[in-house]
């Protein structure tokens, strides 16, 4: 072999190789425990500083600095094998910042003292690819740590969770009423970035590019093994004023799907604000174009509708329309659309009222002010 | 928070383009695929971190490469990674077509492997990356002579390997 064919060869060889999928969330989840860590180590230090100039009179007899932070520090989760105790029921087991957790499912049940977060499982249709679903016991007025369960599509035998701090769980999972299950505790300040299943052989099934909403992680898009996520990261909102309140619909688009989020108060004067996430594919993987009417489906209602005195319509339409109609039964709404991530979206944000509404039907427009499409359903 | 979630977009759509390069360019200096992601993956850590500078640069794809070859070198230092005849595997790398070809990828790989780092990182500079010796130089902190002479002793080094013989090429 020449020295000119050696070169080619190596040169050529990058080529044939296909990469893996970008570990998007992975790396910025590692890059932000970088952060905090940085940050709790300037926190720790400025704190000393602070204190030894006011207090050093009164902490020299009380004896050596201990700063008890575990911010950034270590393994923060660990998840035990599942295992069957006396009675025939499943014990989901593990630690989260080194406080030890267990459910326990009784034999032939789908319910624990958690509620129904293991059950009941009848119901569940996975879409299309999807090879697990996450559900989690996320509260709002409480710091625990977050109880996650995760259901598997049969034919998956395990699955690794990655978080956002860098760490790996291997999830084994056992059969609660015939469907595949398992179960992990997070801290709070640790997210999911991705979920990879795998077959009984070892090789991969599927991954899932996690979506960390304000409250909790969401699944939505599911990907082949030989498959790399294309579409960027994106955000934007869509507002509106709502007896003189501001209501909000974020969204957002990336590699795990199309999220949108918006804040439930219970009255308009209500301080607390709790998020409400919902996930959907990317349409490109899931939606068929129709027959009629705009280049996509015509939106479901995807958005969190309920804040709940005010109510999100629509969703995501398809690139053609330009703005929709909502016919409501307390009058006509119109919505334009906004474009984010690539997508259009038109959102309907209107106050539910003592009475409430129904919806009648709604009309898509392009932008020279055609009908595109006529949607004759009353969803809400 | 909103400067936070704008940085991690523009870095998202960043990290995208140019995974595929650089878990590449991370496989031909590990000869590991497990390994390469992890060091692409630390790579691309490190340049999110340093954002904020990173994307002011004229040249981020040399920032990042300069990135990747000093947490290689870091990964040797502190782990003390075996640095010769790591065997790569064969399952976790896809290639484009044929088990001819997985045989080539794996012996040219594993030819590699037998170079020492400084030569091993030259190959994947100059060839593998498709840099000129002056761009290969810039980026180890050498001068253009060194990397000529380290990539000719290299070159001479792989024509002579085993891996390379045509027609014994087995694993």
């Amino acid at each position: 072999m020449s020295i000119e064919d050696l070169q080619h060869r190596i040169s050529a060889e990058p080529g044939r190789l296909s990469a893996p999928p970008a570990p998007v969330e992975t790396v910025i989840g590692r890059a932000r425990a970088v952060r905090a860590r940085r940050r709790a180590t300037g926190t720790a230090a400025l704190a000393v500083v602070a204190v030894a100039g006011v207090a050093t009179p009164v902490l020299a007899g009380v004896g050596p600095w201990r700063d008890g932070s575990a911010v950034g520090g270590g393994a923060a989760v660990s998840v035990n094998p599942p295992k069957v105790d006396k009675q025939g029921g499943t014990v989901f087991s593990g630690s989260a910042d080194g406080k030890k957790w267990s459910v326990s499912v009784a034999a032939g049940r789908c319910a624990t003292d958690d509620g129904d977060l293991f059950g009941c499982l009848q119901g569940w249709a996975p879409g299309p690819g999807a090879a697990a679903e996450l559900a989690s016991t996320f509260q709002t007025y409480t710091s625990a740590p977050i109880k996650y369960r995760i259901r598997l599509r049969p034919g998956v035998a395990r699955a690794d969770v990655d978080l956002t701090d860098g760490e790996r769980l291997s999830l084994t999972p056992a059969k609660i009423v015939d469907t595949p299950m398992a179960a992990f505790e997070v801290p709070r300040r640790v997210g999911i970035s991705r979920v990879t299943a795998y077959g009984a052989d070892g090789r991969v099934v599927a991954y899932s590019i996690a979506y960390q909403s304000p409250t909790d992680a969401q699944l939505a898009m599911w990907y082949r093994p030989d498959e790399t996520p294309t579409q960027p990261v994106a955000a934007g909102t869509i507002t509106a004023t709502v007896k003189g309140v501001p209501a909000n619909v974020e969204v957002h688009t990336g590699p795990f799907g199309i999220c949108y989020t918006i804040q439930h108060q219970n009255s308009p004067d209500d301080k607390k604000k709790v998020p409400n996430t919902t996930c959907q594919p990317l349409p490109s993987a899931t939606t068929p174009a129709p027959p009629t009417g705009p280049d996509r489906a015509p939106m479901g209602d995807n958005v969190p509708s309920n804040a709940p005195w005010w109510v999100a319509l629509g969703g995501l339409v398809g690139n053609g329309v330009d703005h929709v109609d909502f016919a409501l039964s307390t009058g006509t709404f119109r919505a334009s659309t906004v474009r984010i991530g690539g997508f259009s979206f038109a959102v309907c944000i209107v106050e539910l009222g003592a009475k409430g509404f129904s919806m009648v039907g709604r009309t898509f427009y392009d932008a020279s002010g055609h009908v595109l499409t006529y949607e004759p359903s009353p969803v809400k | 928070m909103r400067d936070a979630e704008s940085r991690e977009a523009e870095f998202a759509e960043f990290m995208v383009g140019r995974w595929p390069w650089l878990v590449r360019l991370a496989y031909a200096l590990t000869g590991d695929w497990g390994h390469a992601e992890d060091l692409a993956q630390t790579a691309f850590t490190k340049a999110l971190v340093s954002w904020p500078r990173l994307r002011r640069v004229d040249d981020p794809d040399a920032y990042l490469r300069r990135i990747l070859l000093n947490a290689n070198h870091s990964r040797f230092r502190k782990r003390r990674v075996p640095e010769t005849g790591a065997a790569p595997e064969e399952q976790a790398v896809t290639v484009s077509d044929g088990t001819a070809e997985l045989d080539q990828r794996s012996v040219l790989v594993a030819a590699l492997m037998e170079l020492p780092p400084r030569q091993r990182a030259v190959v994947a500079l100059r060839y593998w990356d498709g840099l000129t010796e002056t761009q290969t130089a810039a980026i180890l902190g050498c001068s253009a002579g060194t990397v000529r002479s380290q990539a000719s002793r290299a070159l001479a080094k792989l024509r002579i390997s085993p891996h390379l013989h045509d027609g014994s090429t087995s694993r």
